[in-house]
C-alpha cells in the first residue's frame, strides 16, 4: 500500500500540468479592491477590544449619548502613569510633575487642601485636595470599600438639584485623582460618587472575554449598585480669584472637501488651552478631529490632552490641550483629518412592523428582529450608532446595548420593541474622514 | 486594569498590523481556497484577524506571527465550512479505488474542493502557499510524518473513483 501511495504522489507531483495549471489559477484569484479597507476596519475593532476594559463598554452605555463614541481613548502618558500604583496621594504636590497643567496650577497657588469625607454601606470617599481654574479641575481622593469601586463621578450644584456641565472622561477606577473639564468654576458644588460592587471581569481587557460574557456583564454591573456618596466642596477665594482666561479670537480657516473648517477662538488659562473649531457646511456634521496638535515658533509641540473632542452646538468642537501655550504669532494647528457624517445619513429608520430598514445611503440592512434584539448589517461602511434612539412619535427610547461583530454585523438590544418604527442616530461612519491639514494661527 | 499594556505588547500589535496589511493577499487567498467566493472569504478573513487580535497576548514567538495567523485562518475556515456546508467530503466516505478513472477536475485548484477541510488545508499550504512539509506541520501543529501521511492520503483520494455507500 505504501508503494502505491508513493507512486501516486510521485505521478501527481510530476504531472506539471495538473499542478501548474492549478497554481496559475491560484495566482490569479482576484483580490477585492476593498480588501485593505475591510482589514483596516477589522484591525480598528480589534484594537478597540484590546484597549478597553469592559467597564468602558458598560459605562459607555450610561454616559451621555454621543461623546463616548467620539473619544478615541488616547490617555496622555501622565494619566497612564498616574493610574499605576502610586502610593495613596494625600497631597497633590506629590504628583505635580506628572501633569503640566496641574504643575502650573500648583505653582501659581491654585491649590487647596480638603479633607471632606462621605461614607455609606462600607464605602468611604475622601476628597483630599483640589487644584483648579476655570477650564480644569483636579481632585485627589482616597477611596475605601472592600470589593467596591467607583464607577462614575458627577458634579452638581450646591442644592444637588442640577448637574453642572462638567465632564470627566477617565474612569475613576484604579486612580487616585480625577481630571475634570469645566467651563466656569462655582464656589460651592457637590461631587457625587456612584459606588458599585467590583468584579474581576471588569478589570480584564474586553479582548479576553467572549461575546456572551460581555453581553451579560451589563446586568451584573447594574445589579451591583451599592450607593451614591455626596461630597460637598467649597472652594477657597484663592482659587476663585483671578482665574484670568486669555481669550484670543482666531478666525482662521481651511477649506476642506466637506466645507470650511474654522478655528474660532483660543482660550488659555493656567491649566490648559482650549481651541473652539467649527465646520461650516450645509451637508456635513462634524464628529471629531483626528490627532489635533499645536506648534509654536520654537517648534514645541502641544498635543491633545486627553484625546477627547467635546462636541458642542453649531457644528463646533472644543479641543483641550494640556498646559498653557505661549501667545505667539506663529502658533500653528495641525490635524490628520476631520471625521464627519452626512446630515442626510444621520438617521437610520427601522420599520419594525414591516421588518425592513428604510433605504439609506450607508447600506445598512436588516438581518433579523428577534425578541428585543435587532441585528443589522452595515457592511458598506462601518456605522457606529449612538445609544439614544427615538420611536415613530419622536419619543426617546434607549438602546440597552450594542454588540459589534467583526463581520460588520451589529446587534442592538432594546428594552422593548413595541414600536412601529425605531429611528437610530448615527454617531460615526468609519471611513468618513478628510485628509489632514495645517492652519497657521498667527497674523 | 484599563490600559495596562507594556511597550512590548504595543510593539507586537504594530508588527501584527503591519503583517496583516503586507500579507493581505496571501491571507485572503488562503481563506478563498476553502470557499471559492469573495464574500465568504472576506468573512473568514475578518473573523480570523479579529480572533487573532483578541488573542495576541498569547503569542510567544513574534517570528512565527504570520504562521500563527495562517493557523487561525485555517481553523476559522474549517469551522466556517463545517457550519455552512452539507457537503460530504471524500475522506469521510468509503472509497473504492479505480486507478484508471478520469479525474473529474482539471487541475489541483479544482481538485482540492473535493477534499475534506483537513486534507485540503495541507494541500493548500504545501502546493499553493509554498510551505515545506516541516512548515506545514508547524502551522497545523502536527508532526512531519502526519503531514506526509495526509499528503499521501489526499493525493491518493484525488486519483480514485468514489462511490458513496448506503
Amino acid at each position: 500500500m505504501k508503494t502505491d501511495f508513493q507512486t501516486i504522489t510521485w505521478r501527481l507531483i510530476m504531472n506539471n500540468d495538473f499542478l501548474e495549471a492549478g497554481q496559475r489559477k491560484y495566482d490569479s484569484i482576484p483580490i477585492p479592491e476593498d480588501l485593505e479597507i475591510n482589514l483596516k476596519r477589522t484591525l480598528k475593532k480589534g484594537r478597540k477590544y484590546r484597549k478597553h476594559s469592559p467597564l468602558f463598554k458598560i459605562l459607555g452605555g450610561i454616559a451621555a449619548a454621543l461623546l463616548i463614541f467620539v473619544l478615541s481613548v488616547n490617555l496622555s502618558p501622565n494619566i497612564a502613569y498616574a493610574m499605576g500604583n502610586i502610593p495613596l496621594l494625600n497631597n497633590l504636590v506629590q504628583f505635580v510633575n506628572l501633569d503640566k497643567g496641574l504643575n502650573n496650577l500648583v505653582r501659581s497657588g491654585k491649590i487647596q487642601q480638603l479633607n471632606v469625607t462621605a461614607q455609606d454601606k462600607g464605602a468611604k470617599f475622601t476628597a483630599t485636595a483640589i487644584a483648579a481654574d476655570d477650564l480644569e479641575l483636579y481632585i485627589s481622593y482616597s477611596f475605601q470599600g472592600k470589593g467596591l469601586f467607583i464607577s462614575q463621578m458627577k458634579f452638581k450644584t450646591k442644592d444637588g438639584k442640577s448637574e453642572l456641565p462638567w465632564n470627566t472622561f477617565d474612569l475613576p477606577a484604579n486612580k487616585n485623582y480625577v481630571e475634570v473639564q469645566t467651563d466656569k468654576l462655582v464656589k460651592d458644588f457637590i461631587i457625587e460618587v456612584q459606588v458599585y460592587k467590583d468584579d474581576p471581569l471588569f478589570h480584564v481587557p474586553m479582548a479576553a472575554l467572549s461575546q456572551e460574557v460581555l453581553n451579560n456583564l451589563k446586568s451584573k454591573y447594574d445589579k451591583g449598585f451599592i450607593t451614591t456618596l455626596s461630597i460637598p466642596i467649597s472652594l477657597s477665594s484663592k482659587i476663585l480669584k483671578d482665574t484670568s482666561i486669555n481669550i484670543t479670537e482666531v478666525n482662521k480657516e481651511f477649506k476642506s472637501e466637506i466645507g470650511t473648517f474654522k478655528i474660532n477662538k483660543l482660550q488659555i488659562s493656567t491649566s490648559k488651552s482650549v481651541l473652539y473649531c467649527q465646520l461650516l457646511s450645509e451637508d456635513y456634521e462634524l464628529i471629531a478631529v483626528d490627532n489635533p496638535m499645536l506648534f509654536d515658533d520654537a517648534g514645541n509641540q502641544y498635543s491633545f490632552s486627553n484625546g477627547i473632542g467635546y462636541l458642542q452646538a453649531n457644528n463646533t468642537i472644543r479641543i483641550d490641550f494640556n498646559g498653557n501655550l505661549p501667545l505667539t504669532n506663529s502658533l500653528s494647528f495641525k490635524c490628520s483629518g476631520i471625521k464627519y457624517v452626512n446630515k442626510k445619513d444621520k438617521h437610520i429608520t427601522i420599520d419594525v412592523k414591516n421588518n425592513i430598514v428604510e433605504p439609506n445611503n450607508l447600506g445598512v440592512k436588516l438581518i433579523s428582529i428577534k425578541g428585543t434584539k435587532i441585528t443589522l448589517d452595515s457592511s458598506k461602511g462601518i456605522v457606529t450608532f449612538a445609544l439614544n434612539a427615538s420611536n415613530e412619535k419622536g419619543e426617546k427610547i434607549s438602546i440597552k446595548q450594542i454588540s459589534e461583530y467583526p463581520d460588520s454585523k451589529e446587534e442592538l438590544e432594546f428594552k422593548s420593541l413595541a414600536y412601529k418604527k425605531i429611528i437610530l442616530n448615527v454617531a460615526e461612519v468609519s471611513d468618513n474622514t478628510t485628509d489632514g491639514f495645517d492652519i497657521n494661527l498667527g497674523n | 486594569m484599563l490600559l495596562s499594556k507594556t511597550p512590548n505588547q504595543k510593539e507586537i500589535e504594530s508588527i501584527f498590523e503591519e503583517i496583516i496589511l503586507k500579507e493581505k493577499s496571501a491571507f485572503y487567498k488562503l481563506a478563498f481556497m476553502y470557499v471559492k467566493n469573495s464574500h465568504d472569504a472576506m468573512d473568514i478573513l475578518q473573523e480570523s484577524i479579529f480572533k487573532a487580535y483578541k488573542n495576541l497576548n498569547t503569542i510567544k514567538d513574534i517570528e512565527l506571527l504570520d504562521r500563527w495567523i495562517k493557523r487561525i485562518i485555517v481553523n476559522t475556515a474549517i469551522d466556517y465550512i463545517r457550519k455552512n456546508s452539507k457537503l460530504v467530503f471524500i475522506d469521510e466516505i468509503q472509497v473504492i479505488g479505480d486507478p484508471n478513472y478520469d479525474r473529474p477536475y482539471e487541475d489541483l485548484y479544482e481538485a482540492v474542493d473535493t477534499l475534506s477541510p483537513e486534507l485540503k488545508s495541507i494541500i493548500i499550504l504545501k502546493y499553493f502557499q509554498g510551505y515545506s512539509i516541516e512548515e506545514v506541520g508547524e502551522i497545523l501543529e502536527i508532526s512531519t510524518s502526519q503531514v506526509k501521511n495526509k499528503i499521501h492520503k489526499a493525493l491518493n483520494l484525488l486519483r480514485l473513483e468514489i462511490k458513496i455507500t448506503g
